[in-house]
């Protein structure tokens, strides 16, 4: 975090540079980073060793953090979305994707600097989606700040290598500092990069799924990646309005649990998510409580 | 899971404590249901006599600690009058033909049920609280019953005071109606544990209240002096209830091809949307 008193150099035209890391993995945080410093300082930072984070080793990274954090010059912030924040998004009934996501925390780093009393003149930041329509939402959000939307931006400029850098060295130290909510004993925490593709990830997600819960909550159960492990879960059902509901989805989702139910055999049974009890054959006062006899327990 | 497949779920009871003066754990018993007559098992605990009901609604499980089961109904004990069961065995005991009054019998010789052996855990419970409906006499150490009808009508009467009483305390619907409606409303919660043939039939004959308002198989209030409108109230409250079940039974198919959500399907779409 930059320092609480705001520098000199802040009043006079400042460069930010906007990262993230963690966009594709299964787990952890997904971390926006920005960097900024003011327009003269531009040159000396191009003289620093920054680079884009990905082509660094995390021992380079960590210490060129260590680095900008000391550096008086230089301002940073980072937004760190929890991966149930990025499920929960991405689930709900009226859906927020991945993008959407990004756009809003972007904005929200430069939204933070601008509030701190920064004056940021220029932006420039790696392209989400259409680099276009990305720039007009920035502009029109910011009209006085000039946006440079590019793909690779973190290899072009600078600013956008520091704060790949902050998000990067952010990310991995979130991970590796994470606690496991859950509680069960085979916890373990060799979970390699995190991307979909690492064998030693996906290892760790078949190691560590639950047939009622899915995964530990580090798991951003959102992915697609998360599917294929569910096909042996528990299905969980609930309420839910009849508004919600379009009757050619319910003949669908209503065939497909018919052969759903036939493949396991349970066709016979009432599942018990459906039993509901009504006090039927009993006298008006235990109908009223829907309380049921029971013979035997 | 494996791990309890040998293992059966654990599952929610409401019961009471069996305390640490209690006769230890409290145990499930098979008796005759006293309407029904069909093997029932009751929870005798701290030398009571509890019965158990559940309820549940659509939807339903637990969390118990760091654990999901899956029933997700509450079961629940509530204590039941000993006298309520105790009536067909001492009504079958005293072998009652025509006006004879019928015979005076020991407990132990009463309580042997074949295939029924919980009942004579409850003999000393029994001894006590038949007293209320029974004839007793007592030769030397031995007490010999036979029940009583009088002594069983007065007890009836009794627990429909009660229930008269109790009832508007419940719900304050109860307020709303009249006390004849209440009066039915107590008896048919008797009838919940009386055959109809003869307590019911004596405790309705007594209150002058019609047996079938009380089980519900007329038309409340139906007019005693007209039997063919009576009749014809009957008919229409069948025609009524079988077009309600009807209706019942549509909205319930509708609401569960409609209102649930699968787990499975909201990753799907999830997915689908990603790419």
């Amino acid at each position: 975090m930059g320092s609480k008193i705001l520098p000199k150099w802040a009043s006079k035209p400042c460069v930010m540079g906007i990262d993230e890391a963690g966009r594709g993995p299964v787990l952890g945080p997904m971390v926006y980073g920005c960097l900024y410093c003011s327009q003269s300082y531009l040159k000396t930072l191009s003289t620093l060793s920054f680079a884009d984070s990905k082509t660094l080793k995390e021992e380079k990274r960590e210490e060129l953090f260590e680095t900008l954090k000391l550096n008086d010059s230089i301002g940073w912030d980072v937004d760190v979305i929890d991966p149930r924040e990025l499920s929960a998004k991405m689930l709900k009934k009226n859906k927020i994707n991945l993008n959407e996501i990004s756009h809003s925390s972007a904005m929200g780093l430069i939204d933070r600097v601008l509030k701190m009393g920064v004056l940021l003149t220029e932006v420039y930041i790696d392209t989400v989606g259409d680099a276009g329509k990305y720039e007009m939402k920035l502009s029109n959000s910011f009209p006085s700040i000039k946006f440079v939307v590019a793909k690779k931006a973190d290899s072009l400029y600078p600013v956008v290598s520091g704060a790949s850098i902050v998000a990067k060295v952010t990310r991995d130290r979130a991970l590796r500092e994470w606690v496991l909510d859950e509680t069960a004993e085979n916890m373990q925490r060799n979970f390699g990069s995190g991307y979909p593709g690492d064998p030693q990830t996906k290892s760790w997600l078949e190691d560590h799924k639950h047939h009622i819960f899915g995964f530990p909550s580090l798991v951003r159960f959102s992915w697609g990646t998360c599917n294929s492990y569910f096909k042996d879960a528990a299905e969980v059902l609930w309420e839910s309005d009849n508004l919600d509901e379009d009757g050619g989805g319910s003949n669908n989702k209503n065939g497909k649990r018919q052969l759903k139910l036939s493949n396991v055999g349970f066709t016979t049974s009432k599942r018990s998510e459906e039993i509901e009890s009504s006090g039927k054959g009993r006298c008006r006062f235990f109908q009223a409580r829907k309380l049921e006899h029971l013979t035997y327990f | 899971m494996s791990w309890c497949d040998s293992v059966q779920e654990p599952r929610i009871l409401v019961a009471p404590d069996p305390g640490t003066d209690g006769n230890g754990l409290g145990q499930m018993i098979s008796l005759r249901h006293p309407k029904s007559g069909n093997a029932t098992q009751y929870l005798f605990v701290n030398g009571m006599l509890q019965e158990l009901q559940w309820f549940k609604n659509l939807y339903g499980s637990w969390f118990l600690g760091d654990y999901i089961t899956e029933d997700g109904r509450m079961y629940l004990s509530t204590p039941i009058d000993p006298v309520f069961i105790m009536l067909p065995i001492f009504e079958e005991a005293r072998m009652k033909k025509g006006d004879d009054l019928g015979r005076f019998r020991q407990l132990d010789e009463i309580l042997f049920i074949d295939g029924y052996p919980g009942y004579m855990q409850l003999m000393s419970v029994v001894e006590n609280c038949m007293l209320v409906v029974s004839e007793v006499k007592e030769i030397g150490s031995s007490k010999f019953f036979r029940l009583d009808d009088s002594k069983v009508l007065r007890w009836l009467c009794y627990k429909v005071c009660q229930l008269k009483q109790t009832l508007p305390k419940l719900d304050k619907n109860y307020a709303v109606q009249s006390e004849k409606d209440t009066l039915i409303d107590a008896v048919s919660i008797l009838g919940e544990y009386l055959k109809e043939k003869p307590w019911l039939q004596l405790l309705c004959d007594h209150l002058k209240l019609n047996i079938l308002e009380v089980t519900g198989k007329a038309q409340v209030n139906a007019e005693e002096s007209n039997p063919g409108l009576r009749n014809e109230l009957q008919e229409q409250s069948n025609d009524k209830k079988a077009t309600t079940a009807k209706k019942g039974r549509q909205a319930k198919k509708v609401k569960l091809e409609t209102e649930s959500h699968n787990i499975k399907d909201m990753f799907s779409r999830a997915s689908r949307k990603k790419n």
